[in-house]
């Protein structure tokens, strides 16, 4: 930019003593957080809404557990390695947050491949098309795979930024963001994992 | 009381309070259980709302100009707001809570958690757009299906099971009681009562498509003698044609397309798609209440329904000559 | 350095290049803001054409002007577009335009967001009408009751439209709600704390919550709705296990809070407007605040009292009715203030000023009348009846149009810089107030003389003829109001007086600014100590060193949520293509999927995705200015 008035020697130093601005792509992350959380809320509140419909039947077949479990695991250690990223890049050791978002990334594509087996695992017994209970899960699932793929190509974005140095420019911590969506993501499975698989089959087990 | 209260008001004036379909026309307890609270809040309402009109319109009088303005640290007022924004209406509005759930509590059937000990005397089904009434009193060889008009004996408390074969319709005749939906898939009870025998008009009051408009209700109370009557009549099934043209006319309603929708007990027409006329003689209207039962209106119904209702179910039959229309028509006027 | 040549530079930092690109790149709240309120103004028009058509249908009995489909489509299309397309819109374009100028800072938080906001809003509103222009509009209402919106009653493609249309908006609508929060907690000017901010802050700050919360319901309900309808799901349908009342407990949880979206804005704007015109401060600014930010969360707990003749147990009933009589208390204390606020002050009574006033005539009755719907044997009448449609104009005309056209005739001198016309404006004022009254006052009588709403045609002898037909005159003569105000604001763009900086002797920080304002919208940043900048002794714009111009780029203050001290810098972006496109991508996304155009689809997809990279992705453009 060729500008015909020269900067303003005193307004760039104020400009200059005040810290640049990186808070507000967190904010908007949060909120971004806060509204998909809603999102799946209501998705949770149509599942109990339906189930009240048709005596518990969710109770007579539960869902099977095992690829969840791994899912659980992969979620909640991917949680972990992004978390200490953001750590380091707090502590401004680039190389180690890019190698723990790299792991991170590689999680939860082992996250969505389980994700697929679990699927497939689900579909001999139970479609959409076969009940509402059917709809209502697909729908909850697909809409945890969506996420948990944008998630995944967030995280491939940020790895392929070139720095996560205070930058001059925008995006201003972009670890950071996409740390709390991918928080997001893990938070949303174990709800899941709770409400459609685990305590479906802890009734089946007389609890 | 009430009576006076409703010739005193202005909205007779505009309105007419005359009209049967009218939610001021109180005829059965349930209306008129209603109705009190509605009177009271309206009259108060439209009291306070000219107050406030006043209130806005006077300090107009006080002009000031664009030049001046109070200084930004006067206060003042509060007391006012704490008082007519907080203190009175939060004391109207419980005193109107309160009666509502008092009235609310004086309805014997509404909440679907009590309602299981009601065995229903008449279910009514929504169709889209018409009714199709079960009458369930009594043993099972006296139960009977008819459709639109609804008889209840006068002086007795009906309950009506109130369900739906298609989309969300939902049953009201503000003359005896307040609309409550008829939902698929969630069976509603309803207890309807007139105080006197008359006819009382209502009117689908949920969106259910292109002719809801025309899902017209009429609920007739009878004496209970005449209840007595009526239903006798309408267990028996359909009175066999004697006239030749009757006779012509049910070989085209049982050969032609009317049996394929349309149930005549007593004959092989057994379609459930649409109204059961096996006593259609006996009704005031066709067209789900919207037109009146005569010959010229039975001919238009049959051969321009889409004109008439355009969209309802029921086809343009144009295929029959003259001759076959007048001996339908005879056929369905003697279905008494 | 002299202010001229701070100004100037300043101007060429913030200034869109005028060129086509700079029309679809620019990312200039007051340039977004106003095309938000033309574009909603456009589509006020387009949905009172529509309520025209009906009136004429209903002004006799048995009239059959149109086909019932077609008037199913109008009703529908009318909802439709005054609730959603008009109503949340037209507030958003004043918060976009004003906020930023109200609370001191350059830009919203994410301009190009903002952008973004208002393209997608602008292509769901254009998706939504595909749908009539094919003639298979929806035709199920604004809140398109299950099963009747199910493939198997109402095949074509109006529904499909409905639910794409709608997730769209709520994208939309969501990216606005979180600028807005982020723009009002973290950018006010310094000193202005959060207890000097003006009361519109309140109110967008409390829709913007509450859309974050409630939007995500429409879009669950219309996922499900279009899976039922297309892809053979059984959210809906009885037969699979499904349940009609879901839509209804999703759309109302989504529907009630929605109706505050579109409200309290509006009221805030009476909030700004009536103590400006009766000279003092407005009376009881914490009672309007709290009950304004109350409003807003008790609304997500009244949403069953569109149900009551669902059929439900006392218990969750009556705790509904509770509610709505609470959140009527939380209205009736604005409306107090601000009649109080009148009797302490001394009034200007501008057109502005005649229109504030007659929000709170209008809405005294159209709010009473919501209390009547609110007792639940009284609802079991009044449902689904004229009473309500007769509410509902009275609440949304009242509680919005009547304060949008004085917010038009308020800040339009701002926004062009020169008067609108007042003697026609006070005509224009009395024929809309008196058309609106002729036209919706008999609603209510006639709705509890029985008429249902949503019937294209009624038998004679039922006694609701003549009121009709006194409707259709009134909403003829509305009309003919609305059309005189149009006539007013196309007129005075060219040769209205000049207005100045500050032609009512406002209180607000906009009103310190040039009409219209400069891009940069202000040289030096405002300090505030009061909640009434321009009636204080304090001098907000004492700067003499130019310490407080930040002229080395886009940038603008942040400041801290509560007390708004500075606490850092923000740099805004440049103009870009990027928001445009992305809406476009999702418009074709939202396009096949209405289609069910699979392939298309994931090709919308995929773009939109790819836009979203290209707009994330750093530039180096700009790096160097700070």
């Amino acid at each position: 930019m060729n500008h015909s008035v020269p900067i303003n020697r005193s307004s760039k130093l104020v400009a200059l003593d005040l810290p640049l601005d990186d808070t507000r792509g967190i904010w908007a992350m949060w909120m971004v957080v806060a509204t998909e959380a809603t999102l799946f809320i209501c998705f949770f509140g149509a599942y109990f809404y339906l189930e009240n419909n048709k005596d518990r039947w969710a109770y007579n077949h539960p869902p099977a557990e095992h690829w969840g479990w791994g899912m659980l695991a992969a979620i909640l250690l991917s949680a972990l390695t992004i978390w200490l990223g953001d750590r380091a890049v707090m502590r401004r050791s680039y190389g180690h947050a890019r190698a723990l978002l790299a792991l991170t990334l590689l999680l939860g594509v082992g996250y969505l491949i389980m994700q697929g087996f679990d699927f497939a695992g689900h579909w001999a017994t139970l479609t959409p098309y076969s009940n509402s209970y059917g709809s209502i899960f697909y729908v909850i699932e697909s809409f945890d795979a969506l996420h948990a793929i944008v998630g995944v190509l967030i995280l491939a974005y940020v790895l392929a930024l070139p720095h996560y140095a205070p930058a001059r420019r925008a995006p201003y911590r972009p670890y950071r963001v996409a740390a709390i969506y991918w928080y997001f993501v893990a938070t949303i499975w174990i709800a899941i994992f709770c409400l459609l698989y685990i305590i479906p089959n802890l009734r089946v087990y007389g609890f | 009381m009430m009576r006076r209260l409703v010739l005193l008001s202005p909205l007779l004036l505009v309105g007419g309070c005359a009209s049967v379909q009218s939610t001021f026309n109180t005829q059965g307890p349930g209306a008129a259980r209603i109705a009190p609270l509605m009177w009271a809040m309206i009259i108060l309402f439209l009291a306070v709302s000219l107050v406030m009109w006043i209130l806005i319109v006077i300090p107009v009088r006080r002009r000031g100009s664009l030049d001046e303005h109070e200084p930004v640290d006067i206060g003042g007022g509060q007391g006012w707001v704490a008082l007519g924004g907080l203190l009175i209406p939060l004391l109207v509005l419980s005193g109107f809570f309160i009666a509502g759930l008092v009235v609310l509590e004086s309805f014997p059937i509404h909440d679907p958690s009590k309602q299981t000990r009601f065995k229903p005397d008449i279910l009514i089904i929504g169709h889209q757009w018409w009714w199709e009434v079960h009458y369930l009193d009594g043993p099972v060889n006296e139960h009977f299906v008819t459709a639109n008009e609804i008889h209840i004996p006068a002086g007795q408390p009906v309950t009506l099971e109130l369900k739906s074969a298609d989309v969300i319709h939902a049953f009201w005749v503000p003359s005896l009681h307040g609309k409550l939906d008829m939902i698929p898939g969630h069976p509603n009870f309803m207890r309807i009562e007139a105080y006197h025998p008359g006819d009382y008009a209502g009117e689908c009051a949920e969106y259910c498509g292109v002719q809801h408009a025309h899902m017209r209700l009429l609920v007739v109370a009878q004496a209970p003698s005449a209840y007595k009557l009526w239903l006798r009549q309408m267990v028996r099934p359909a009175v066999q044609p004697t006239t030749p043209e009757a006779i012509a006319g049910e070989h085209l309603f049982l050969s032609g397309p009317c049996a394929m929708c349309h149930t005549v007990r007593g004959t092989l027409a057994g379609g459930s798609v649409a109204p059961d006329l096996t006593h259609l003689a006996s009704r005031q209207f066709i067209g789900t209440n919207s037109l009146p039962n005569n010959t010229a209106y039975l001919e238009a119904w049959i051969t321009n329904a889409q004109s008439l209702e355009p969209g309802v179910l029921m086809p343009d039959l144009t295929d029959f000559s003259g001759t076959q229309l007048r001996d339908l028509v005879a056929y369905l006027q003697q279905l008494k | 350095m002299s202010t001229t040549a701070v100004a100037q530079r300043l101007k060429e930092i913030w200034e869109t290049p005028d060129s086509i690109w700079g029309k679809f790149a620019t990312v200039d709240h007051k340039e977004i803001g106003i095309r938000y309120l033309i574009t909603a103004f456009v589509l006020m028009c387009i949905g009172g054409v529509e309520a025209l058509c009906l009136r004429v249908q209903l002004a006799r009995p048995d009239m059959l002007i149109m086909p019932p489909e077609m008037y199913d489509q109008l009703f529908s299309m009318h909802g439709i577009t005054m609730i959603f397309f008009y109503a949340y819109p037209i507030l958003a374009g004043f918060s976009n335009y004003l906020i930023p100028l109200m609370i001191g800072s350059r830009d919203m938080a994410y301009p190009r967001l903002n952008a973004f906001t208002y393209w997608s809003f602008l292509f769901s509103a254009i998706l939504m009408y595909i749908a009539p222009l094919m003639g298979q509009g929806p035709h199920a209402g604004w809140f398109s009751y299950a099963p009747y919106t199910l493939y198997r009653y109402s095949p074509g493609h109006g529904m499909d439209f409905y639910a794409m249309a709608l997730i769209f908006f709520m994208i939309s609508l969501t990216a606005g709600g979180i600028n807005f929060i982020t723009t009002i907690l973290k950018m006010r000017a310094p000193g202005m704390s959060i207890n000097k901010m003006p009361l519109m802050c309140y109110s967008t700050l409390t829709i913007s919550f509450a859309g974050l919360f409630a939007a995500p319901a429409l879009i669950a309900c219309c996922v499900f709705l279009e899976l039922d309808r297309r892809w053979g799901t059984h959210f809906f349908s009885v037969a699979g296990g499904g349940n009609p009342v879901l839509w209804q407990q999703l759309f109302w949880f989504f529907g009630h809070p929605w109706v505050y979206i579109i409200f309290l804005p509006a009221t805030a704007m009476v909030s700004m407007i009536i103590p400006v015109f009766s000279r003092r401060p407005i009376v009881g600014y914490s009672y309007v605040a709290v009950s304004t930010m109350l409003t807003g969360v008790v609304g997500f707990s009244v949403w069953l009292h569109h149900m009551f003749t669902v059929g439900m147990s006392d218990m969750t009933m009556s705790f509904f009715s509770a509610g709505s009589m609470m959140i009527s208390l939380f209205t009736i204390v604005q409306i107090v203030c601000w009649v109080v606020t009148m009797w302490k002050g001394r009034l200007v009574t501008t057109t502005a000023m005649h229109y504030a006033m007659a929000t709170i005539a209008v809405l005294i009755v159209g709010g009473l009348n919501g209390v009547v719907t609110g007792i639940i044997p009284v609802d079991w009448q009044a449902h689904n009846t004229y009473f309500v449609v007769g509410h509902i104009h009275y609440v949304l005309i009242g509680g919005n149009m009547f304060p949008v056209f004085a917010g038009l005739y308020y800040w339009y001198p701002k926004m062009t810089g020169r008067m609108l016309s007042e003697k026609l404006g006070k005509v224009s004022f009395w024929v809309m107030f008196l058309g609106f009254n002729v036209g919706f006052f008999p609603m209510q009588i006639v709705g509890l003389l029985g008429m249902p709403r949503r019937i294209y045609t009624y038998p004679s002898g039922m006694g609701w003829a003549a009121m009709n037909y006194i409707e259709t005159v009134g909403a003829f003569v509305l009309a003919g109001g609305i059309l005189l105000s149009v006539i007013n604001f196309i007129v005075s763009r060219k040769s209205g007086r000049i207005a100045g900086r500050n032609p009512w002797n406002a209180d607000t920080l906009e009103w310190a600014l040039d009409s219209p304002p400069e891009p940069y919208s202000m040289v030096h940043f405002p300090t505030v100590a009061t909640r009434h900048p321009l009636w204080d002794q304090h001098d907000e714009e004492d700067d003499p060193d130019n310490m407080r111009v930040l002229d080395g780029g886009r940038l603008t203050y942040i400041t801290s949520w509560l007390d708004a001290e500075v606490v850092s810098v923000a740099k805004m972006p440049e103009e870009t293509l990027a928001p445009m496109l992305l809406a476009l991508m999702m418009f074709l996304f939202f396009l096949a999927l209405a289609f069910q155009l699979v392939i298309w689809a994931c090709g919308g997809f995929g773009a939109t995705l790819l836009v979203a990279f290209y707009w994330l992705w750093p530039r180096k453009k700009g790096e160097e200015a700070l």
